[in-house]
């Protein structure tokens, strides 16, 4: 019996992937075997592992859809026509242990809107199935895939979500065990952030003669490594990973097999997460690096964690309404206290105030911030490099040509001395012949809040002869700043490159000194609301209010959070000669205002 | 590949259910120890009929009096326990499996159809068909039990465990008896390439 049928005999059992064609062209019709029968083979081992229910019933429940699959078994929407009302139903391929089973029955006592509500557990058909409530959403690790590293803010606001909903799942004297991007979901519309999968993880992981940990050794804790049982200290650094993870779209610890993480935590190798990504604010960054030190000196719970989250929040200079504790305490009001119609004699005094105090406050955060932005020599310009071929994204060696578009800027006029360039591939953690436009790429630096340009290097290679274009784009107004051709040069060798590189750096040095104020004040996990108030901004600096007022609502349904919009918002109604009520509305909203004292 | 690797929960499932061995229960059993039936019937009633749901029709699976299918045989067999002396474990699993196959079979094969079916194959469609034979083809799936059904019982046991239980290789180590999950794992390697060189030749 030869040793690559044993082979593949032994990846159709152990369910891992095998490459079939590859397989088929090294097959011989001497074989004794064909290619045919060993899939139906791995067919059979396949249906059995997990048949798709889809179309079926479980229980009282009919499933609907499959909506995703893991080592535990698949997840289906599924109707409850009972209740009327659709269901995320988790059927597991293996029976859970009786702890397991107890674990669940707690778990459903859970009570907390960042965390799933799970409506019960059973077992048909000899299978173990747990449903529970149906979140339309996407998670975070498609959200990171899809639209980049999360900007420091929504990091910071995840990590507060996210520690509530462990808190309470700790107070009910339990662990999560397998916190990951996976297993958090950020609800359409609403943007709750929502902890899913409990328990599962550790319920039902497959065959462990795998050699694999449930879930992803990379967010274990070293001591969970070292064979103790996970706790909640043990919840803390996994939320510390996956905080890491969502601002770099890298893992402090790193490696490939369960052997390599475990050296990397004995040798210490973390890579700190302001190397990664230079510009989060120091204060986010020891708050995530004291989720991820050993066990006996690692932040103490989730409510501790939650509490330094705030607090980095709080003193991220970026945040528009700290400054407001500058403001002379006479141009502070809190106009929640005063409705306008109880008390309307105080009210009409207080509207010229409220005006007053809203341009103080708009002089003093937004101009007077802003203008002191760029002398700060903390800015360090990030600049997303992209590569393209005719426009469409480029297939072959974009790797090898981003390195020699970043070793050319790197040189010339020393302009990334302190400055960060990054390979838009990789911030989207994207395969380096993967697909990813300049449009992507301008999508990224928008919502990454701290991107100052976008370098879109376009080979051409067609009718109108060979070379380059080199282009920068402003992600804020999407408009090319300037822009370089080299034509008649071999489209495939990195001089023509080189040369158009160097042509637009000045303009990018130009970048350094200026820096880019808006984006600094801007918070939201929105892109389209960005993209509104971005639009608005640019209507309000040529005084326009009116068209900019329409787009700002627009962005304040997209994300009714959005300080900034809210902010620009009270803004244009002043301008507009609105009535003061609103104005004040959109102030409260905005948080702009602090009662000092009485 | 590395078999030491076990992970927390594993290890309490194979407490929970591994306290004591089929072959141990199976012998009381046949004393007439009936506290023996309840663990037999616990470790084996959940497998079976997650395996019998690929296997059953919709319409058998929706209607009442086939849901219990599968226990209704475990009870059988258990009742004649006394005449069944297996020579390992995994050979009781896969006796199991047969009678249950053979009460699906009987079941489809009797099958009177009701008038009220038709509405709900109209919607259903796939009513006739089995989860298992939608996903594999029905001449597939044939020719796979033909196959199956000509390879030494030791074999097929392991085939069984493995393909159609999704028993780790520890639980086969101990059905087959084999010294460890390495050995379980290389029995079943070529007990699969005898089953894909047996699909091969023509009957």
């Amino acid at each position: 019996m030869s040793d690559r049928w044993l082979d593949v005999a032994g990846a159709i059992l152990d369910g891992s992937p095998i490459a079939w064609e590859t397989l088929r062209t090294q097959t011989l019709n001497s074989d004794p075997v064909s290619i045919e029968d060993l899939r139906l083979l791995a067919d059979v081992a396949q249906a059995h592992r997990m048949p798709d229910r889809t179309g079926s019933r479980w229980g009282s429940l009919e499933i609907i859809e499959r909506i995703g699959s893991g080592t535990f078994g698949d997840v289906y929407r599924a109707r409850d026509a009972a209740l009327d009302r659709d269901v995320a139903l988790k059927l597991l391929k293996q029976s859970p242990t009786m702890r397991s089973r107890l674990e669940g029955r707690l778990l459903a006592r859970v009570r907390h809107p960042n965390v799933v509500t799970v409506h019960g557990a059973a077992e048909h058909d000899g299978q173990y199935g747990i449903w529970m409530e149906f979140i339309r959403g996407e998670t975070l690790a498609s959200a990171l895939v899809n639209h980049g590293p999360f900007s420091p803010r929504e990091v910071a606001d995840v990590g507060r979500d996210l520690c509530q909903a462990l808190d309470a799942v700790h107070r009910s004297g339990l662990v999560h065990g397998d916190v990951k991007a996976n297993n958090v979901i950020r609800e359409d519309g609403t943007g709750r952030i929502v902890l899913m999968d409990f328990g599962t993880g550790r319920m039902a992981e497959g065959h462990p003669e795998d050699g694999r940990l449930a879930g992803t050794p990379l967010y274990l804790a070293p001591e969970v490594l070292g064979g103790r049982e996970p706790d909640a200290r043990a919840d803390v650094y996994s939320t510390g990973v996956l905080l890491y993870y969502l601002a770099t779209g890298a893992f402090p610890i790193e490696g490939v097999t369960l052997e390599q993480v475990r050296a990397a935590h004995d040798s210490a190798t973390r890579v700190s997460i302001r190397d990664r990504r230079p510009n989060i604010p120091r204060e986010l960054a020891t708050a995530i690096d004291g989720a991820l030190a050993p066990a006996d000196q690692r932040t103490a719970g989730a409510t501790a964690l939650e509490a330094a989250l705030t607090s980095s929040l709080c003193r991220e200079p970026r945040d528009p309404y700290v400054l407001t504790s500058e403001l002379d305490a006479r141009s502070t009001l809190n106009v929640q206290d005063v409705p306008p119609e109880a008390k309307p004699r105080r009210a009409t005094r207080l509207v010229p105030s409220i005006a007053v105090g809203f341009v103080a406050v708009t002089a003093v955060v937004g101009f007077q911030a802003w203008r002191r932005m760029p002398r700060e020599a903390a800015h360090r310009p990030t600049i997303l490099v992209v590569l393209t071929e005719e426009g469409q994204p480029m297939a072959n060696r974009a790797e090898h040509f981003t390195s020699v578009a970043q070793h050319e800027l790197r040189t010339a006029a020393h302009l990334m001395s302190d400055g960060r360039l990054a390979d838009a591939r990789r911030l989207m953690r994207r395969a380096a012949d993967g697909p990813l436009t300049a449009e992507d790429a301008v999508d990224l630096a928008m919502r990454d809040g701290a991107v100052d340009a976008v370098l879109v290097a376009n080979r051409l290679d067609g009718e109108s002869g060979r070379g380059w274009t080199v282009r920068v784009i402003d992600p804020w107004t999407r408009s090319t700043a300037s822009e370089a051709v080299e034509r008649d040069v071999p489209g495939n060798t990195d001089d023509g490159l080189r040369t158009a590189v160097n042509r637009i750096s000045p303009v990018l040095t130009g970048w350094h000194v200026v820096g880019h104020p808006v984006q600094q004040r801007v918070t939201t996990s929105s892109l389209r609301a960005l993209q509104l108030y971005s639009e608005a901004d640019g209507l309000v600096r040529v005084r326009q209010p009116d068209p900019a007022r329409q787009l700002l609502e627009q962005a304040l349904i997209e994300d009714p959070q959005f300080a900034s919009a809210n902010n620009l918002l009270a803004w244009c109604l002043y301008n507009l000669d609105r009535p003061s009520k609103r104005v004040s509305r959109c102030v409260q909203a905005g948080g702009g205002f602090e009662r000092r004292g009485d | 590949m590395s078999f030491e690797t076990r992970t927390a929960s594993q290890t309490a499932a194979d407490v929970a259910v591994g306290a004591e061995s089929t072959f141990e229960l199976l012998s009381r059993a046949r004393a007439g120890d009936e506290r023996a039936l309840e663990p037999l019937f616990a470790r084996y009633l959940p497998r079976l009929r997650r395996w019998a749901s690929g296997r059953l029709p919709r319409w058998a699976r929706d209607a009442g009096d086939t849901q219990d299918l599968v226990q209704e045989t475990l009870i059988q067999v258990f009742k004649q326990v006394n005449r069944f002396e297996p020579r390992r474990e995994g050979a009781f699993q896969a006796y199991l499996r047969q009678a249950v196959m053979n009460r699906i079979r009987n079941a489809v094969r009797n099958r009177t159809r009701r008038p009220d079916d038709t509405a709900l194959d109209e919607v259903w469609p796939s009513s006739e068909s089995s989860p298992l034979e939608r996903a594999i083809g029905v001449e597939r799936l044939a020719r796979y039990e033909a196959a199956l059904s000509r390879l030494r019982s030791i074999e097929r046991e392991a085939i069984v465990a493995r393909l159609e239980m999704n028993c780790s290789y520890q639980e086969m180590a101990t059905m087959l008896n084999l010294p460890s999950a390495d050995a379980a794992r290389k029995a079943a390697q070529r007990a699969l390439v005898r089953l894909a060189e047996e699909l091969g030749t023509k009957q």
